[in-house]
């Protein structure tokens, strides 16, 4: 487990009333580590099934290796332009 | 010429507000060697889905976004032309109707590149730049798009 910061945008920032906070995660694939912010935001769950994942400002893909002051972010769809 | 090698310009950033005429204006980019610059203005439109919309509120990962708008240069150059200049960028906050929200210049010798060049930039911004905007409506409810 490492101790994370995780960014909230949009959408799911609004839901969960916060667009940040410290957690402990554990290093995984993409999906898990979205799943496991679903299992702490259940009234959020559906949005993060729609999100992708950046660490440390990129995309991230496969495995995610959570380090102690890694910053993870939740990626609601994105509608710039 | 000087001889002297130099790096093409290539700026891109994000801006609080709409876009001002600085960032709209390709001119910045006019160079001799340069025999066309291709531009693409995003604005903030009154109507969507059959909805009046009053204004957008952008919201953005801004590092993470600065970073992309700098890759997304470099891998439009790295597909249509290592020589090309470009100025990029996308204005978050709060806008109106009429005013930019986005705005990609894009020089180079040839057209067909500054257009390619141009296009890819815009579609790939669509895809992964991380911005979201929520819209606001004539009667005061807002939504953020694409269900973000």
């Amino acid at each position: 487990m490492a101790v994370v910061t995780v960014l909230y945008f949009a959408g799911v920032r609004e839901r969960l009333g916060r667009g940040e906070e410290r957690l402990d995660l554990p290093s995984g694939e993409v999906a898990a580590v979205l799943a496991a912010l679903a299992a702490r935001h259940p009234g959020a769950a559906e949005l993060f099934a729609t999100c992708r994942l950046a660490v440390d400002q990129a995309f991230a893909s496969g495995v995610v290796e959570l380090r102690d002051g890694t910053e993870v972010a939740v990626i609601p769809p994105v509608s710039g332009g | 010429m000087t001889g002297l090698p130099t790096a093409p310009l290539r700026l891109a950033a994000i801006i609080e507000g709409p876009l001002d005429d600085a960032w709209c204006a390709p001119t910045r980019l006019l160079r001799a060697d340069h025999g066309a610059i291709a531009s693409f203005l995003g604005v903030v439109r009154d109507h969507a889905r059959g909805r009046a919309v009053t204004g957008l509120d952008y919201e953005c990962y801004r590092p993470m976004a600065e970073q992309l708008l700098h890759a997304l240069i470099a891998e439009a150059a790295a597909r249509f032309d290592g020589a090309l200049t470009a100025l990029v960028a996308h204005g978050t906050g709060t806008m109106a109707p009429g005013q930019v929200s986005v705005a990609i210049h894009v020089g180079s010798a040839h057209r067909v590149a500054a257009f390619d060049a141009c296009r890819h930039v815009i579609e790939r911004i669509k895809q992964d730049l991380p911005v979201w905007k929520r819209e606001r409506y004539a009667d005061g409810s807002v939504a953020w798009l694409k269900g973000s």
